[in-house]
């Protein structure tokens, strides 16, 4: 910003005071004359040196005569002012036949004044719009976190599939290699994007890391970085999530891979686009993709199977919903004892006897998780009574055999809970310490006694919430 | 901050903001200027374009006062959107050398922050852009709009391509472009950019712009859609030149060729409108990569409309007839009305030329040698999941509709095969195959972008130029190097008008014009090779509801006005026309309705006039009087003869308008031949019998009664007749006498044949009802042949009653043509002397002459 503004006044060249020369602190005095109906400024104290007529526009806050013939110059310049600028001329002052810069002052200082009331004015004005406006920012941060927490709360905050571009089986893999880092384009706007994920076509060997950036093409920003390496790399789907979904501000997200292994990491294509433009770098092929999302702006729990982008807050919430409950693996010898319902959103593990129906749903236990919690129902009117209980297990735990729960260490299991039929319930897992590594959910239902249910119970599970710290936001 | 301001006192761009009313979003749109990230320097100058809100001024003030140099602050009075940027635009041209783009920011808008570097990033680099346009996203009512694709002068012309919002190169304004300030309520953008593109510049889209619009339901925009038709048209108006036929076709051309034809032997596809020229030839692979290209993503890539499907050798042989750009004519119409056109041939003894449009092809189609499909069914028969349906084509009973365009060649002038028997059929199948069975094709299926296109008329990017021709398709040719001149005949047979019509395509081929024919009431004509060897392309008028003459409810003194010539597809007629620089009408009837808008067009425009026509009571009808009803949509008129001349300007016609084109003989005869035949002539001995001869069309209006009765009376003088010709309707030939039946001769087409005709005569009978100046005439007597006729039309202007032929009454023409004869057949040395003075005074009467004043006043020299 340039500090060195200073105020012209300006005087007729034909009626040049005597204190035109002196150097008058605070303002410039410039001289015009209209000589052929054209304005033509000059710096009375440089010697005359010709200024532009836009800034003495800018500049010029006042006009002082001294003689008549001063005065009629000064109607001439109103009158081209008015024609060259469109805008009336600023004040004019009669000096008296004044001969020193005394004869100024006494008209420049009301002048500034005046500026000085209407630019104070102004300023408080402004001032005052920043309140209210920070008011209403204030307003709506606090309603949209109120928003945030009912729908946390009430089970709506699950990070919803938006686009889904499947694998194309037999097309050959796109190669992420050393140094050779890949762009993808992603074929929706950026507003509400909160998740996406893309297919190892094969589990990299040796040691490296992948490192994925989210940025968007119009600003060039980069909103979300992730960094994985090998070891938690396998081939399947790899879902990078956003603690906060994209915000409102609609543009072109670029995913960037970057991998440092010796061996290329293959990544799977979906179909073959004929713009170069959505095709993975290097390749004809868009690779396949799935991409979720949810209110813009707002955080939505995690899901379970994402991957947390680096720099994010401390404080973190899974969610394990239908998508996780759908893909539950079911372990039990009998057949049709487990069963999800679309539309209830729900996950049916029947018990048959005392014995403990299960299921068990992979790598939803996240590490630093500490607290566990979902809804449980028997989906009956009637019938027998039935123990709900959670339980966590790493993956080397799994067991091999169906039917064969593993071996819980203390504090990895809820308390089981009994319901009777049709009454809803909120079943907690508290771990006495966070978890350090990945482990796998294992919902499990029996029957109280042993009495053969008539028809088959459906005990079911419902979409679970994790937290890192108990009570987190 | 020195840094900032030293960057800032040679600013590489500068960015206009004009302003009225908008004092507070100002704000917004500066910041978005200052905050912009880039390694040269930006100035930005604020016109305040005369704002009545003293807050506009105010905020201006300060920015400008707090960030000199970088801000300047231009006040002005009030002038509108247009006249604030020039204003500002002025000053940068005036005072800020260093500038190289200047980028205009409405108040209400706003930039990200890379966008300026990256626009200038692309003017550094590409040097043949003139300026850099974006995208549109908008906030407020939020939307985002995709303005890719490769920069079209054709779109241009029909929308508004680039937002005002663009970073254009110092140059364009150093041209004097600058926005037009008439244009005021709105797209002033659109008429600017129009201007850019006159002058020689062209636009580039940015994807990665980053410009921001803010929409409002109600705003200046909102207020011009509802003008939307008045300023077009202002628009239209002010860039004739480029929104002109010739111009738009020739764009068509250069950026988006309606024409995908595949060489199915070569494996090649050329993209182009003329089928004559190429745009661009690329391989198969390239088209159906292409293809799937431009579905992906229509706003934005394009692919023609067209498919035809063929063989090399069928192009070639297509290209030989002449009726090449005809032939593609008819198939566009054709695909669109049925699934497919098709061409195939059929060889004639005769050397005539013609066609056939078959509605349906069942039986003929699998030999077709010319394929062609519309843009929607193509699109339909590659992504639909069964091919059943589609390749039935192969088989006996097609089920897809087809138009068969059966073009009838003469077999001795043309190699038929390749047109007759052709693989077009199978060979489209195998495309259909490829691009079914693409590996692009279902990527093509997905929408990848989330901004909407809206440049969604490149799709139908050849819809652009059939906007002037009431959306008829539009023949296939460029305006070429040469003067292109159409011949207008109604028919092609072997009457004088038609020999006229020939003997001026020889004479503008002889200037270094090209001739074309336009046949316009029927499918079949007598083509000679006389008229293949002078013809640059030969063209029927495919439109059944015309007729020369007939249906009409109106009369110009006592004519007819014909049913077309008033209400008729005049649409059709001008998209077949458009590209000439001249057409002459030779007694075309009807079209001469359509005469005005060719004018309009630009075409100069010309009547060859020849004869008056008389009704059966005798009253003058015909051509002439149609041609005084339209008379002011030719340039020029040439009549035949002087006394038909001066007849046209007694009733109406300026005299500078009328080049009168005396007829000559229709066909060379050179200087031995010529001497050779006349000294034949004199070396007749004075007993052998006179030889008389009527040569020409056998009807009423050559006064055949009279010469039946000549005949008759002088069946016991020692005279030899030959009757020459035929009538126009063949079974009128039952109507001839006995005497005429029994000297009949086939007419006669060859110049060989005539010459030995005239060879042979004496003397030449002609006792005509009416006439214009009949060319058989004057063949004879350039060969010595006496002329014995009647005094009709413009024959007085040659004939010389007693020194070189006899002009007999009409009232008493069959005693005085007797007595004609019967002192011929006597007076030996009269007919020495008058055959002399016959052939004398055809020396030098030719038709290089008799036409230059006239093709020199049609081209405006």
């Amino acid at each position: 910003m340039n500090p060195d503004w200073t105020p012209i006044c300006l005087v007729s060249r034909k009626d040049m005071p005597s204190f035109a020369a002196d150097a008058v602190k605070g303002y410039k005095l410039v001289s015009f004359d209209t000589a052929k109906n054209k304005l033509n400024f000059a710096n009375c104290a440089d010697g005359q040196e010709e200024l532009d007529c836009d800034i003495v526009f800018r500049d010029a806050v006042a006009r002082c005569h001294s003689t008549a013939r001063g005065q009629a110059e000064q109607g001439r310049l109103a009158q081209l002012w008015m024609e060259r600028f469109g805008a009336e001329p600023p004040p004019l002052f009669d000096l008296n036949d004044t001969t020193n810069g005394a004869g100024l002052a006494p008209h420049l200082v009301p002048l500034f004044g005046q500026l000085w009331r209407e630019s104070q004015a102004r300023s408080t004005e402004l001032m005052r719009e920043l309140a209210l406006l920070r008011g209403s920012f204030d307003q709506s941060q606090t309603a949209f976190s109120r928003l945030e927490t009912f729908l946390h709360n009430s089970g709506g905050a699950e990070r919803a599939q938006t686009v889904s571009l499947r694998p194309f089986p037999g097309h050959l893999p796109v190669l992420l290699t050393k140094d050779c880092p890949l762009e993808q384009r992603l074929p929706i706007e950026s507003t509400g994007l909160s998740d996406l994920s893309f297919l190892i076509a094969e589990a990299p060997t040796g040691s490296g890391t992948l490192t994925a950036k989210l940025s968007l093409l119009e600003s060039a920003q980069v909103v979300a970085e992730w960094a994985i390496p090998t070891e938690n790399l396998s081939k399947g789907w790899v879902r990078l999530s956003l603690f906060r979904a994209l915000g409102p501000d609609a543009q072109t997200p670029i995913l960037h891979l970057d991998w440092t292994g010796s061996q290329p990491l293959k990544l799977a294509p979906s179909f073959r686009h004929p713009d170069i433009r959505f095709c993975a770098t290097g390749s004809n092929a868009v690779l396949a993709l799935s991409l979720w999302s949810y209110i813009c702006g707002a955080a939505a729990p995690l899901p379970a199977d994402g991957v947390v982008q680096l720099l994010g807050p401390q404080t973190l919430r899974w969610t394990i919903g239908p998508e996780a409950l759908c893909n539950a693996v079911d372990l039990n010898v009998a057949k049709d004892l487990v069963e999800f319902t679309q539309w209830r959103g729900s996950l049916a593990v029947r018990p048959v006897n005392q014995t403990v129906s299960f299921v068990r749903i992979d790598n939803v236990g996240r590490p630093r998780l500490a607290h566990l919690h979902g809804g449980v129902k028997t989906e009956a009117v009637l019938g027998p009574d039935v123990e709900y209980c959670y339980g966590l297990a790493p993956q080397h735990k799994r067991s091999k055999q169906r039917g064969t729960l593993p071996k819980f260490l203390d504090g990895m299991t809820s308390d089981w809970l009994r319901l009777p039929p049709n009454e809803w319930a909120i079943l907690h897992l508290f771990l006495a310490e966070p978890l350090k590594e990945v482990c796998d959910l294992y919902l499990m239902s029996r029957l109280v006694n042993d009495e053969v249910p008539e028809h088959p119970i459906n005990a079911c599970f419902y979409s679970l919430q994790g937290q890192a710290e108990s009570g987190a936001s | 901050m020195k840094d900032t301001l030293q960057i800032h006192d040679q600013p590489l761009v500068a960015v206009v903001v004009p302003i009225f009313r908008h004092s507070v979003l100002l704000v917004d749109a500066i910041e978005s200027v200052l905050a912009q990230v880039a390694p040269f320097g930006i100035k930005i100058v604020l016109v305040n374009d005369g704002c009545p809100q003293t807050e506009t001024d105010v905020v201006c003030r300060h920015f400008a006062r707090t960030h000199a140099p970088q801000i300047t602050y231009l006040r002005k009075p009030n002038g509108g959107l247009s006249d604030a940027r020039n204003h500002g635009v002025r000053h940068i041209l005036a005072h800020l050398a260093s500038v190289r783009a200047i980028y205009f920011l409405d108040a209400d808008n706003g930039l990200r922050p890379p966008a300026l570097a990256r626009a200038f990033a692309v003017l550094e680099t590409s040097a043949d852009v003139g300026w850099v346009y974006p995208n549109i996203d908008m906030f407020g009512l939020n939307s985002a709009h995709d303005y890719g694709g490769k920069y079209s002068r054709l779109l241009h012309s029909e929308m508004n391509l680039c937002e005002a919002g663009s970073l254009i190169r110092r140059e364009v304004f150093e041209a004097g472009v600058m926005f037009d300030t008439q244009f005021q309520s709105g797209f002033e953008d659109w008429e600017f950019f129009l201007s850019a593109a006159s002058a020689g510049f062209s636009g580039q889209n940015l994807e990665t712009f980053g410009f921001l619009y803010r929409k409002r339901p109600e705003s200046m925009l909102a207020e011009s859609e509802r003008d939307a038709a008045g300023i077009t048209f202002q628009l239209r108006k002010k860039h004739k030149a480029l929104m002109s036929p010739r111009a738009l076709i020739s764009l068509e051309q250069q950026e988006m060729p309606r024409l995908a034809i595949v060489l199915s032997d070569l494996q090649q596809v050329i993209l182009t409108t003329d089928p004559a020229q190429s745009s661009e030839t690329i391989s198969v692979e390239d088209y159906i990569h292409r293809y799937f290209l431009a579905k992906s993503n229509p706003a934005r890539e394009v692919i023609p409309p067209y498919l035809c499907v063929t063989s090399s050798a069928s192009f070639q042989a297509l290209t030989a007839t002449g009726l090449l750009h005809a032939t593609f004519w008819m198939l566009e119409s054709l695909a669109d009305k049925t699934n497919f056109g098709a061409v195939t041939a059929f060889g004639l003894d005769e050397d005539r030329m013609g066609f056939a449009v078959h509605d349906t092809a069942q039986g003929r189609h699998k030999n077709v040698s010319f394929l062609m499909i519309g843009p929607y069914l193509l699109r339909d028969v590659i992504f639909d999941s069964a091919s059943s349906w589609i390749d039935s084509l192969a088989t006996e009973t097609s089920q897809p509709s087809m138009a068969l365009i059966e073009l009838r060649l003469p077999q001795s002038s043309f190699d038929i095969a390749p047109l007759a028997k052709g693989t077009a059929i199978i060979d489209f199948l195998a495309i259909l195959h490829r691009l079914r069975a693409s590996i692009w094709i279902e990527g093509a299926k997905q929408r990848m972008d989330w901004r909407e296109g809206d440049v969604t008329r490149r799709e139908g990017s050849h819809l652009i130029l059939r906007r002037h021709f009431a959306d008829e398709p539009v023949y296939p040719r460029m305006p070429s190097g040469g003067r292109n001149i159409g011949l207008i005949l109604p028919l092609v047979e072997f009457g004088g008008v038609e020999k006229v019509a020939l003997n001026f395509a020889r004479a503008i081929r002889a200037r270094g014009d090209l001739p074309h024919l336009f046949v316009l009431n029927s499918g079949d004509a007598a083509i000679s090779s006389d008229w293949r060897q002078v013809l640059e392309s030969i063209t029927f008028f495919t439109d059944a509801s015309f007729g020369a003459w007939g249906g009409g409810t109106k009369t110009y003194f006592g004519t007819e006005i014909p049913h077309w010539a008033e209400q008729g597809n005049h649409d059709r007629a001008v998209a077949m026309m458009h590209w000439l620089d001249a057409v002459i009408d030779f007694h075309g009837g009807a079209m001469m309705g359509a005469m005005g808008k060719l004018k309009r067009l630009g075409i100069a425009t010309g009547s060859s006039l020849h004869l008056v026509d008389l009704t059966a009571v005798g009253r003058p009808v015909g051509n002439v009087f149609l041609c005084m009803a339209y008379e002011h949509a030719f340039n020029v008129v040439a009549p035949c003869s002087l006394a038909l001349a001066d007849w046209c300007h007694a009733l109406g016609i300026p005299k500078e308008k009328i080049v009168p084109t005396p007829n000559a003989p229709s066909f060379p005869i050179s200087a031995q031949r010529l001497a050779a035949g006349l000294a034949q002539k004199g070396q007749r001995l004075p007993d052998e019998p006179l030889r008389v001869l009527y040569l020409g069309r056998l009807d009423a209006q050559k006064g055949l009664n009279r010469m039946t009765e000549v005949m008759q009376a002088a069946a016991a003088d020692k005279l030899e007749w030959r009757i020459i010709g035929r009538p126009v309707l063949p079974d009128a030939l039952a109507n001839l006498s006995p005497d005429i039946q029994r000297v009949l001769e086939p007419a006669l087409t060859r110049d060989e044949d005539l010459m030995a005709a005239f060879d042979w005569a004496d003397v030449l009978v002609l006792l005509s009802e009416f006439e214009g100046l009949p060319l058989t005439i004057l063949e004879a007597m350039r060969q010595g042949v006496v002329p014995i006729v009647t005094d009709v039309g413009a024959v007085g202007e040659v004939v010389i009653n007693g020194q070189n032929g006899f002009l007999i009454p009409l009232l008493n023409a069959v005693a005085e043509c007797l007595t004609s004869l019967r002192t011929l057949a006597t007076n030996r040395d009269l007919l020495s002397r008058l055959s002399s003075a016959a052939a004398r005074d055809m020396v030098g009467r030719d038709w290089i002459h008799a036409t230059k004043p006239f093709l020199d006043a049609l081209s405006g020299r």
